[in-house]
Parts: structure tokens; C-alpha cells; sequence
């Protein structure tokens, strides 16, 4: 049997204000990553599949 | 993503794929036992769901393979500085936010393509299907469980993967585990927001 995958704990104290400053800088920075191209090969990928 | 567009076709792993193809071997003991034994009583179980990537060429060579799942990162929160002043002589109460994810919990590519750039093209696609206006419900974030190795830890964060807690012990801690024995895995996240994708229709 493959090892287990680990359930993700709760983020509580220093981990949750680390992870809540950096999602928070995040959404300062929406859509700063142009991903166009990238999700267009992946319909074309996704449309290969299906044909 | 241009290998994977143009020499591969991408399929569920399913029954199929283990009878027709020959065993996936990404050099990786732990996640070839997964991929050849494990994979069908998995997605059966609606654990998990896995797909492949197989060559045009050669229908019977599994070039990677990835598993995911429904997932969330819940977060603990106390009240703000002001709310606290207010019931000081209350005990705190917490508050949990939960933030929708997917899990990659296997993802592996096979040895003989190991640089062709199909890890980064792998993980491009497995980001622009949950960016995807036609996906159905929503996700924040991708998170993985990644061997806590150099290669793999090198990958995630080469991808834009962080990990979820700054250092081993504080992850040792949240999952309760000895702080004087290695960690085996570590938790990354990638935060979904960041892309940038033109409107689409579904």
C-alpha cells in the first residue's frame, strides 16, 4: 500500500497570520499572471480528449 | 504545454489504462506501487480521481499521471485587536474560514521524459482546468503533499508553489507528529487568484 496522503490541518496561530498576510498580498495582486495561452492549450488539450 | 498538446492525449486512469499500457514508471517505488495498484480501488472509492497523459505515438507509454481530490485549507482566526478590548473578560472566540481546494495527492511523470519541461506543462494544465470558466464549482487553491526531498520540493516551488507552514516543526506540530523524527512530506499551496485568464465561454 502506497503511504497515505496527509489531511491538511487546520492552520492555527503563527501558520494562520503567515497564510492569512500572504493571501491577503495575493489578492493585492489578482491576475497579476497572465494564464491566457495556458488555459487555451488546455482546451485544445481537453478538446483532443474528447475527439 | 506544447509535448503534452502535440505528442499526448489525455485520458482518465481507469481500468483500461492499466490492462492496455505499460506499467508507469516515474522512478518513484512509492508512486509506481500507487499507479499500478492502488489507483482503481482509490478513484472506486471516490477518494480521489486519477488521469494520464499516454504517448500519440505509442498508446501503451504513460508519459505522467496525476491524482486529485475535493480538499480545503481552514484557517483559525482569533477576533480583531478592537473586538478583543470589547470582551476582554470573554474567552475568545475562534473563527475558522474554509477556502475550497484540490488536492494533488499523487502526481508523478515517467523517468524517460523527465526533461522535456512535461512536469511544468503538467502542472500548467492542472491549474488552467480549475481556472476554467466552465469549472463547476469554485477553488482558490492547489495543494499538494510533497515528498520532502530536494527534486520535488524544487518542483512545487519552481511552479509557484509555497509551503503551507514556514518550517518543518511548526508543520510537525500542526499534524502532531514527533519533533525529533523526520518529516516524510511537506504541504505546499498554490493561491488560484493570482492568474489572469480572458473571459471565456463555457
Amino acid at each position: 500500500m502506497a503511504t497515505a496522503i496527509k489531511n491538511i490541518p487546520v492552520l492555527k496561530k503563527e501558520a494562520a497570520s503567515t497564510f492569512n498576510e500572504k493571501i491577503e498580498k495575493n489578492i493585492a495582486n489578482r491576475a497579476s499572471v497572465d494564464f491566457s495561452k495556458k488555459v487555451s492549450i488546455s482546451n485544445k488539450i481537453l478538446a483532443k480528449a474528447k475527439s | 504545454m506544447g509535448f503534452l498538446l502535440e505528442k499526448c492525449t489525455f485520458k482518465p486512469y481507469n481500468q483500461e489504462i492499466l490492462d492496455s499500457c505499460e506499467p508507469f514508471d516515474c522512478g518513484n517505488s512509492d508512486l509506481n506501487g500507487f499507479f499500478s495498484k492502488d489507483v482503481i480501488k482509490y478513484t472506486s472509492e471516490l477518494l480521489g480521481k486519477s488521469y494520464c497523459f499516454t504517448l500519440d505515438e505509442n498508446p501503451k507509454v504513460i508519459v505522467c499521471a496525476f491524482t486529485i481530490s475535493n480538499d480545503s485549507i481552514k484557517v483559525q482566526t482569533l477576533p480583531n485587536s478592537r473586538k478583543k478590548k470589547v470582551t476582554k473578560r470573554i474567552p475568545r472566540e475562534k473563527e475558522t474560514r474554509s477556502y475550497p481546494s484540490v488536492l494533488i495527492g499523487r502526481l508523478g511523470v515517467n523517468k524517460n521524459f523527465g526533461r522535456l519541461g512535461v512536469g511544468s506543462d503538467l502542472m500548467d494544465f492542472i491549474k488552467s482546468w480549475f481556472v476554467h470558466p466552465g469549472n463547476k464549482t469554485g477553488c482558490r487553491f492547489i495543494v499538494v503533499d510533497s515528498y520532502n526531498t530536494p527534486k520535488p520540493l524544487l518542483y512545487y516551488t519552481n511552479n509557484g508553489f509555497e509551503p503551507l507552514f514556514s518550517t518543518e516543526e511548526q508543520e510537525k506540530e500542526a499534524m502532531n507528529l514527533p519533533l525529533d523524527k523526520p518529516l516524510k512530506t511537506r504541504l505546499l499551496y498554490f493561491d488560484l487568484i493570482l492568474l489572469k485568464i480572458e473571459e471565456q465561454e463555457e
